[in-house]
């Protein structure tokens, strides 16, 4: 969880700026730092996800049902 | 008055000892003057509490049944419904929105009890918060240091029931909102297993993940209020249609016969002493001497936040493409990061809930119920952004919840119990027990207060004049 981001698209690279074109989003220069920040969070629980090995082929499974 | 169970308040009021008109006055006027400094309510529903107790004391008088919770005042987050009233879910983005024409099914399901409703509470906006912090409506204050956090996002709902002002009140848990208060607050919580209790009526925050609970500061009220509430709900998909299981009766059971565990390896890891020693003293209690060890804690964790980001910014994209400047802006700031995900990590992380799924029935084929921390430390003052754990540097708001979030991301029910070392401010023990088991963990509880573990109402909130002895 210590900030380590390198690698992690921030708020000037192509990518973010066509996610906020294709949603319809707005983000004022004052708000890029905070939300470049929380994505980041995401980013680093998406890669230790990503190693952990599951067969994608699995029902994504509900939680527990009657 | 006040400092009786609702167990103990209903009793009496069914017995006719005490007026539930009363007994509501008696609440309202210690709420007229120690929410102001508490901050837990952003609604006091005065007019319909009246008719609710005057209804109770009129079935009592006519000899009709009054329900198991007669004239006990319980209050609820404001992201559920109450017929008539807005429901703002901590949000001023919300206030427009037309007045709920029901009851959520719980809380008609506590009124039919006879239960009478005192109002609103506050929440982090949206429920996106683990600090019991909003920027519209003020921090909800934890009623043993007002300079403190309550935990979040059901931060009203702690501080109300830590507080006296009710002896019970409603949460929502999605990764830890009533257990995180709970433990901060230092009261009992209930996040009963995911499609136990109905969740039809409750503004959402991610439906995948969302659960609905109470919070009181005995087992026994707890596992009254909850046997209440059970019961399928066709409006909610997901509430399962099981019979409910009624475990008041059987709180005195004791729990010789359950196989428990100290949890391992991801829960030993970042918490401060007093968290540890929390679970050390509760095992101790039980003799427990076992630890367990759930496979992908950490990557359970990595999926319930990224599920929860990206169904939460999907939810509130419309509003975010028009008014996102009148959300909270660490609430803001966190849904447009959601907004962003690529598809992969959301579908990973559904996938591994299968997984993580498996890998705990696995444990629980060897034991019963496991204890673990609630939250990595006690309530840190209002307004900390950072924290230290384990050397390492962390924001607060998503991070006090690291041991709550992997245990909903599969359901599991759960009882948080208040610990409290002498002149420290109090800090939870999760009791986690398997799918469906409320029963179990419920009865742990029982026992761990029975030898102590108990919550009590700071002494700066009890009135002398409110005391009429039980």
């Amino acid at each position: 969880m210590q900030e380590q981001n390198e690698g992690c698209p921030g708020p000037e690279d192509g990518f973010y700026r066509q996610m906020l074109l294709l949603n319809g989003l707005r983000i004022p220069e004052e708000w890029r730092a905070e939300v470049a920040r929380y994505f980041c969070i995401s980013w680093r629980m998406a890669r230790q996800l990503q190693a952990c090995p599951m067969d994608l082929r699995d029902e994504p499974a509900p939680v527990f049902r009657a | 008055m006040r400092e009786v169970s609702a167990v103990e308040m209903a009793r009496k009021v069914r017995a006719g000892e005490w007026p539930a008109e009363e007994v509501l006055e008696c609440f309202l006027g210690h709420i007229h003057r120690s929410d102001p400094a508490i901050n837990a309510f952003t609604r006091i529903t005065e007019d319909r509490a009246r008719r609710q107790a005057r209804e109770v004391d009129r079935k009592i008088r006519a000899g009709e049944d009054p329900g198991v919770l007669a004239g006990v005042p319980f209050a609820v987050k404001n992201l559920f419904d109450l017929r008539g009233e807005i429901t703002v879910a901590g949000a001023t983005v919300t206030r427009e929105d037309p007045p709920a024409e029901r009851d959520a099914t719980i809380v008609g399901r506590l009124q039919d009890a006879g239960a009478v409703l005192l109002g609103a509470l506050n929440m982090g906006e949206f429920a996106y918060d683990f600090t019991g912090e909003n920027i519209h409506y003020g921090p909800s204050r934890n009623p043993h240091d007002l300079s403190r956090m309550t935990g979040g996002s059901s931060g009203g709902s702690g501080a109300a029931v830590a507080g006296g002002l009710v002896p019970l009140a409603l949460g929502s848990d999605t990764n830890g909102s009533i257990r995180v208060p709970a433990s901060l607050c230092g009261v009992f919580g209930l996040k009963p297993t995911f499609g136990r209790l109905s969740r039809k009526g409750c503004y959402p925050f991610c439906p995948s993940l969302d659960h609905v609970g109470p919070l009181a500061r005995t087992v026994r009220d707890l596992a009254l209020s909850y046997d209440v509430m059970q019961g399928h709900d066709p409006g909610d998909p997901v509430c399962s249609a099981r019979d409910p299981e009624q475990v008041f009766p059987q709180l005195d059971r004791g729990c010789a016969d359950l196989r428990i565990a100290v949890a391992g390896g991801y829960f030993r890891e970042r918490g401060t002493e007093a968290a540890l020693a929390a679970v050390r003293a509760v095992a101790a209690e039980l003799e427990v001497r076992d630890e367990a060890e759930i496979p992908g804690v950490p990557e359970a964790r990595a999926a319930a936040y990224l599920i929860t980001n990206a169904e939460s910014a999907s939810l509130h994209l419309e509003r975010l493409r028009h008014r996102a400047g009148e959300y909270d802006p660490d609430v803001r700031d966190r849904l447009l990061a959601g907004s962003l995900l690529p598809s992969d990590w959301l579908f990973r992380a559904q996938r591994f809930r299968a997984e993580f799924q498996k890998a705990v029935y696995r444990v629980f084929e060897r034991f019963d119920v496991l204890l673990a921390p609630a939250t990595p430390m006690s309530a840190p003052p209002i307004g900390q952004r950072q924290m230290v754990l384990d050397g390492e540097t962390m924001p607060v708001r998503p991070h006090l919840g690291l041991y709550t979030q992997p245990l909903s991301f599969v359901g599991l029910p759960v009882v948080v119990v208040p610990v409290r070392a002498d002149g420290a401010l109090p800090i939870g023990v999760q009791v986690v027990a398997a799918p469906w088991k409320e029963m179990d963990a419920l009865r742990v509880a029982a026992v761990l207060e029975e030898k102590g573990f108990r919550s009590t109402v700071p002494q700066q909130w009890r009135d002398a004049d409110d005391f009429r002895g039980n």
